[in-house]
């Protein structure tokens, strides 16, 4: 068989459905590309982190004891800290295909990229998340005792309720920010890197 | 105007999409999704075509690019065996249809970057050409391609 031949009659006649084709279907289309599907998360993302410090500033603003207030304070600064670093990515973010580059070069920064949101969710549920179990936790047992903070605090039991919280909460927080990583983006993550080995492979 | 000239050449260079996408869709789904991307990624790219190059060319780098880029929404199957679905079953020349349901099965065998790179090939393109494509270098290329018809000769030879 001549492989170049029969290659070549494959696409003779061949056509693609005519509403594929429809212009005001397909080009006014939002695309399904990956990279824009993550851009389109950090945008929900960004509505939730300030969303999320609106409501920091304003229990700031309702509590008057120091320690809550500082307990507050801190996780207002990891929300801006995960509002600035998504907003970063969201802006250096390039939808879409790039019609020079080559197609290893284009598999590595789509896997670049997407890696480095996963790596940033990672960071976001490890110190994030207990945090703010930490701040719920104080906060809870405030308005439940009706005691301050630095009343509550005091108690042993208390005490070691909130590090057993946090020992337990930060690995599981840890895992499931992974878990959803994985699958939002695992699979094909994983795709992506079998790629780019196949073509980086000599022998 | 623009979009006008866009789809004429798009409708003149379909074959290149038929042929890719058929290579990696596995459902009549995917082909859709996957050649209706192609086409959204060239328009919006289109303002970027340099007119010195060919389009055929172009269109090829988007295709091959949005192809292994995609996130595939099921989970994969093996669509190796699935010879029902291929574009060209129902080829007109059953001849001609025979041997090419032989050669897209073993292609659709090979690993995603290898179909690229026989595509690219079987299309007529320089080793050269396949490299600034593909992204490595020209020897690894050849080195490849060799592997890829002996394997493909193998495969149609029994």
């Amino acid at each position: 068989m001549d492989l170049e031949k029969t290659w070549e009659k494959m696409g003779e006649g061949s056509s693609l459905p005519e509403e594929w084709l429809n212009t005001g279907s397909v080009l006014r289309k939002p695309g399904s590309n990956p990279l824009l599907k993550l851009k389109k998360n950090l945008v929900i993302n960004m509505a939730w982190g300030l969303l999320t410090l609106l409501i920091y500033v304003l229990l700031i603003v309702s509590f008057s004891e120091f320690w809550i207030r500082l307990v507050l304070a801190v996780m207002l600064v990891f929300s801006t800290w995960a509002l600035v670093s998504t907003w970063m990515l969201h802006r250096k973010l390039e939808p879409g295909i790039c019609t020079d580059c080559n197609v290893l070069d284009e598999m590595e920064r789509y896997h670049r990229i997407i890696l480095a949101w996963c790596q940033n969710q990672m960071k976001v549920a490890l110190f994030f998340y207990p945090i703010a179990a930490a701040t719920g936790f104080v906060l809870g047992g405030t308005l439940g005792a009706g005691q301050p903070a630095a009343v509550i605090m005091t108690k042993p039991l208390i005490q070691w309720t909130l590090l057993a919280s946090i020992l337990v909460i930060t690995p599981l927080a840890w895992w499931l920010g992974k878990w959803m990583t994985r699958l939002a983006f695992g699979k094909y993550l994983d795709e992506l890197k079998i790629r780019i080995d196949q073509l980086r492979s000599e022998g | 105007m623009q979009e006008t000239e866009f789809l004429t050449l798009i409708r003149e260079n379909q074959g290149i999409i038929y042929k890719l996408v058929g290579l990696y869709a596995r459902t009549e789904e995917e082909k859709k999704d996957f050649s209706q991307e192609i086409i959204l990624q060239a328009w919006k790219g289109w303002p970027s075509f340099r007119r010195e190059a060919k389009f055929s060319t172009w269109l090829y780098r988007i295709s091959l690019n949005t192809l292994l880029t995609m996130q595939r929404k099921k989970k994969l199957i093996d669509y190796r065996e699935d010879l029902e679905t291929i574009p060209w079953s129902s080829h007109p020349d059953e001849g001609n249809s025979e041997d090419a349901k032989r050669l897209y099965k073993a292609i659709r065998a090979l690993p995603e970057t290898e179909k690229a790179m026989i595509s690219l090939h079987l299309d007529g393109y320089a080793n050269q050409e396949v490299s600034e494509i593909i992204g490595i270098s020209e020897n690894h290329v050849a080195v490849k391609l060799h592997r890829i018809k002996s394997f493909l000769k193998q495969q149609l030879s029994d």
